[in-house]
């Protein structure tokens, strides 16, 4: 990955929460840079501050202190406004709880995005993307865990972001399905070029990953390059 | 006593949820304050009138005749079933005050002699009794309208004769609580009054010397009045009665039934909406709230909690908002009770009009309030308290959607629309709870403000399009053909149409009423027969027209025959044909040709008065010639008329209209506000991520508003009919055989009503959308549901 461009580069980056309890360093001068194309995996425990750095990478969240730039852009500065416009324009979620609209078929929550995206694709090449062409027209509950994730990845990827961020993607679902949505992950990632970054418990999903970084305590504790990426599909955990 | 821990939740839960819960307790409030106002106004007015009454020994019958014997009255008190009796002399006079447009006119009446029974026993309030013969009290409300004094000099004519009568004083009588001119609809002070004089001095002005031309009579307890108020016809008819009426046909009396009966509907009828739509609601926030607290129940029934302890839990949450609205409300009521008392004592005349708000009423209220609401959240609180607690601790199942049967209507609706479609479908019974909320909200708003368009349609149906003269004049007596001459030729004249007035008892088997039967010529220009819409209704020689009304009373219709016993003179009956109905507002009217005078009566062709057109410049000249005339017994002025209605209505109907746009306000925004607060709390999540995926603030907030609209769509036209449909409901409720209030609600009193509730509903979306904004994105999507 080394001699692409860089999507984001973070520098000394720190957040802390005030809480009843006190002060709270979630984040203690985090140095990172993610290429474009990358596919990134975060692994660490609770409270290591890999959500944080997620939520900020995803203007979501700011930081406290430190330097972020996305493209070239300054994301510190930047307005609510502003934010909004970089999430719309440039960034795709997915969640651990999918948090797709149930009052939605599979298609209307992808079209949800497509509507407002600049060059999107159709919802029908969103959700035919990750195999579910014959399940478009079904409501959230109609859907199986699996399912449900793979819908809300479609709805992140049908207006071609610039980076994918993924927030314990396979938390919630068994290990075959679990698989099945890190295969779709990975082809999304082969086929578009689209720069992913996976936060995770589970180590074994550092297997398909370019990189993978350990966070412990609100910093970075460990980076191991791959250059061999197993396929998603011989994943076991 | 330490609080139990249970209580301390509540408090807790009271407190988190005030803004809600304290829109809701406001929407009871304002049906409890209508509620209080409404009936201790009542009450009060009911209690005063009825102490008022007996204290002044107010007669049960009232009789009007030409001329009696004084004697008379032992006849009057033969009749069975009557315990007193006294006549009186009664006439009118046109006093010479400045009164502006029109004459000012005055019942003069004969004080009770020392020997009589003391009825209608008159209350003084400022001087003393009248002690020469030329001194009179003076109805407390002409004497505030024109700055009399004790010791004024009070120009007056009386049957021709200029009197320099001297006010002794001010007084009250329960004859007149509601001063108003026979024909007329509201009390005008500066055009009407009543004068009480020594019985020999007015007798004596009257030509009555040792005679009466009035009785009053007091019937024992279980006595029948119908058998009574016949006798008396019987006994004054050779002495030129025109019938006798009772007291619910007093024309003051009735006036003040009829504000009792209006006041008694809207103590049942407006609380009852707010209190249901509060009801609605809070069922609506509590099923809510309970649904959140599924898992938190499920752990208090794991420990050992009874189901009873905490179904009581939540319908304590449920009576506190109760006992608030009823505590505000209650207060509210008492205050708008006292100010419409006050307002009342401004039409209403009598010696103490005291506020007394009875403490039933308060009870009521503050008993039915928490009721209603325990009632209201019942079905919830059993149905969250059956389920077991090991399926309470499991989150509740996700909402199953569907595409609604309406959907194809909605095709081209991007999945923003349909998603707020799908909210409002998924809960059919909340969202026409919501609607019909706005529904009644705006409904409330119409019948509250359509009183202003009752008023204007009288106006202009009986003082614009069916009125083109200037002036009415009245003769104090039926005058031949030179005195209507002479009217034609007053100064400033520029057309003159006379009328003769007949009192007649007009009679269809059992059925029969007193009623004044004109007489109007060929030419009938400046006061056409028309009906409520302004058509003209004919007019054929040898019949009658009448009023619908009457004709409905009488079981008879265009083309039937009726009897008239004609009620001055030799007292004819006649046998005529009704030859149309005159669908009317007000009275009840006969009419005829005046060609046709002479089958009734034997005085030849004579006249009671004229309508007259004047020319503007010569107004002043033509009202001293009047003044002047000693035939006359008074001119009305049409635009005075009008402009007495208007002030009124100005006064009473602005006062009370703050009020309701105030409590229509609180209905539209506390409906708005409840159903918009849940609507971000069930589907925050979704909220959340349209934020995450992009989406602009200004954005997500227009599901909100979309919502707000969708509801508004459907919940205002419904409003628009309901409100019309209540107006139609409330002004036949109050028809009476004088009046017939037009059921009309004019296009500016929907675009009010409309414009209100809207503007309301948006400011509670707006309010709903800083919730929006306090949505913690990273929080709400982490967080399981």
């Amino acid at each position: 990955m080394a001699g692409r461009p860089p999507v984001f580069a973070v520098g000394g980056l720190c957040r802390d929460y005030r809480t009843g309890a006190g002060l709270v360093r979630a984040l203690r001068g985090v140095s990172l840079t993610v290429s474009e194309g990358e596919f990134l995996v975060l692994l660490g425990p609770s409270g290591s501050g890999k959500s944080t750095l997620l939520n900020i990478l995803g203007g979501l969240d700011r930081p406290t202190a430190g330097s972020l730039s996305f493209r070239g852009t300054d994301l510190v500065v930047a307005d609510e406004a502003a934010l909004t416009r970089y999430r719309r324009d440039h960034v795709g979620f997915v969640f651990q709880f999918y948090n797709l609209v149930p009052s939605l078929t599979a298609r209307e929550n992808v079209a949800l995005v497509t509507e407002i995206a600049a060059d999107p694709m159709t919802p029908e090449d969103a959700l035919a993307r990750v195999g579910l062409a014959d399940r478009m027209d079904h409501f959230p509950s109609q859907l199986s865990g699996g399912e449900q994730q793979r819908v809300a990845i479609a709805r992140s990827i049908a207006k071609r972001p610039d980076v994918l961020l993924c927030d314990e993607p396979t938390g919630a679902l068994d290990v075959e399905t679990g698989a099945l949505v890190l295969d779709v992950m990975q082809r999304l990632n082969e086929e578009t070029g689209t720069a992913m970054v996976i936060i995770t418990h589970n180590a074994v999903i550092g297997g398909m990953a370019d990189r993978v970084i350990t966070m412990r305590d609100g910093a970075i504790a460990g980076e191991v390059r791959q250059a061999q990426r197993q396929r998603a599909a011989q994943l076991r955990w | 006593m330490v609080m139990k821990t249970l209580d301390r939740k509540l408090l807790r839960d009271l407190a988190a949820m005030k803004v809600p819960l304290g829109a809701i307790a406001l929407v009871m409030a304002c049906g409890v304050a209508a509620f209080v106002m409404a009936r201790t106004a009542l009450i009060s007015l009911q209690e005063s009138r009825d102490r008022y009454y007996s204290e002044q020994r107010f007669a049960d019958v009232f009789a009007t005749f030409r001329r009696a014997p004084d004697r008379m009255v032992r006849d009057l008190l033969d009749i069975p079933g009557v315990a007193a009796a006294e006549t009186r002399v009664v006439l009118a006079a046109t006093l010479e005050v400045p009164s502006g447009e029109g004459s000012c006119t005055a019942r003069v009446i004969s004080l009770p002699g020392e020997d009589g029974d003391g009825l209608n026993r008159i209350h003084l309030r400022r001087g003393r009794w009248p002690e020469a013969a030329d001194e009179v009290l003076v109805s407390d409300a002409l004497a505030g309208a024109h700055r009399l004094e004790p010791g004024d000099v009070l120009p007056a004519v009386i049957h021709g004769h200029r009197l320099a009568l001297r006010v002794s004083g001010t007084a009250l009588s329960p004859e007149f609580i509601y001063a108003i001119r026979p024909g007329e609809f509201l009390p005008d002070a500066r055009r009407f009054g009543v004068l009480w004089m020594p019985r020999d001095a007015l007798a004596a002005a009257g030509g009555l010397r040792g005679a009466c031309n009035d009785a009053a009579l007091k019937l024992h307890a279980g006595a029948s009045e119908a058998a009574v108020l016949a006798a008396t016809d019987r006994i004054l008819a050779p002495w030129g009665g025109v019938g006798a009426v009772s007291r619910s046909d007093q024309l003051s009396a009735r006036m003040v039934d009829h504000e009792i009966r209006e006041l008694n509907a809207m103590a049942t009828m407006v609380p009852g909406i707010f209190l249901f739509v509060a009801a609605f609601l809070l069922r609506t926030v509590l099923a809510r709230l309970i649904g959140t607290q599924r898992e938190q129940m499920a752990a208090m029934r794991a420990f050992g909690y009874p189901a009873t302890r905490i179904a009581w839990h939540y319908l304590k949450l449920a009576i506190a908002v109760g006992l608030a609205g009823a505590f505000v409300g209650t207060l509210a009521g008492l205050w708008l009770g006292r100010s419409l008392t006050e307002m009342y004592a401004g039409f209403f005349r009598f010696p103490v009009l005291r506020y007394e708000p009875a403490p039933a009423v308060l009870l009521a209220a503050s008993i039915l309030c928490p009721a209603a609401a325990a009632l209201a959240v019942w079905s919830a609180v059993r149905a969250a308290t059956v389920i077991p607690p090991a399926e309470a601790m499991r989150p509740e199942a996700p909402p199953r959607f569907s595409v609604s049967a309406g959907e194809r209507f909605f095709r081209s609706a991007g999945p923003r629309r349909r998603m707020v479609l799908r909210y409002l479908t998924h809960h059919p019974w909340r969202t026409a709870g919501t609607m019909l909320g706005i529904a009644l909200g705006t409904a409330v708003l119409i019948l509250g403000t359509f009183s202003s368009d009752l008023f204007r349609e009288i106006i202009d149906v009986m003082y614009r399009g069916s009125r083109h003269h200037d002036y009415q004049i009245v003769l104090e007596e039926p005058a031949g053909p030179d005195a209507a001459r002479a009217l034609g030729r007053l100064p400033g004249v520029l057309r003159s149409e006379t009328f003769r007035t007949v009192p007649v008892r007009i009679r269809s088997g059992p059925q029969s009423r007193l009623v004044p039967m004109t007489a109007y010529g060929p030419e009938r220009q400046l006061v056409p027969v028309v009906d409520r819409r302004l058509r003209p209704v004919p007019l054929e020689r040898g019949g009658v027209a009448i009023s619908s009304e009457l004709a409905r009373i009488l079981k008879v219709r265009s083309g039937d025959a009726v009897a008239i016993e004609v009620l001055e003179g030799r007292q004819r009956h006649v046998s005529t044909t009704v030859t149309a109905l005159i669908d009317d507002l007000a009275g009840l009217q006969a009419v005829m040709q005046l060609a046709d005078l002479p089958k009734y009566t034997d005085s030849g062709a004579t006249v009671s008065g004229a309508y007259v057109r004047i020319d503007a410049v010569e107004s002043e000249s033509f009202l001293q010639a009047v003044a002047a005339a000693p035939a006359v017994a008074g001119v009305t002025s049409r635009a005075a008329m009008i402009e007495t209605f208007q002030r009124t209505m100005a006064e009473t109907l602005l006062r009370m209209r703050f009020f309701n746009v105030l409590f229509a306000c609180i209905i539209a925004c506390g409906v708005v506000y409840n159903t918009g607060r849940i609507t971000v709390a069930e589907h925050r999540r979704e909220f959340a991520s349209l934020r995450v995926l992009g989406f602009t603030e200004a954005e997500v907030s227009r599901l909100l508003f979309t919502e707000t609209s969708l509801i508004l769509a459907i919940g205002l036209p419904l409003g628009l009919v309901l409100g019309r449909l209540l107006a139609g409901a409330v002004v036949a409720s109050l028809a009476t055989e004088t009046l017939r209030l037009p059921a009309v609600v004019h296009p500016p009193t929907y675009a009010f009503a409309a414009a209100v509730i809207a503007s309301a509903a948006l400011a509670a979306a707006l309010a709903v959308r800083r919730q929006l904004r306090r949505l913690d994105l990273i929080a709400v999507l982490k967080a399981r549901d």
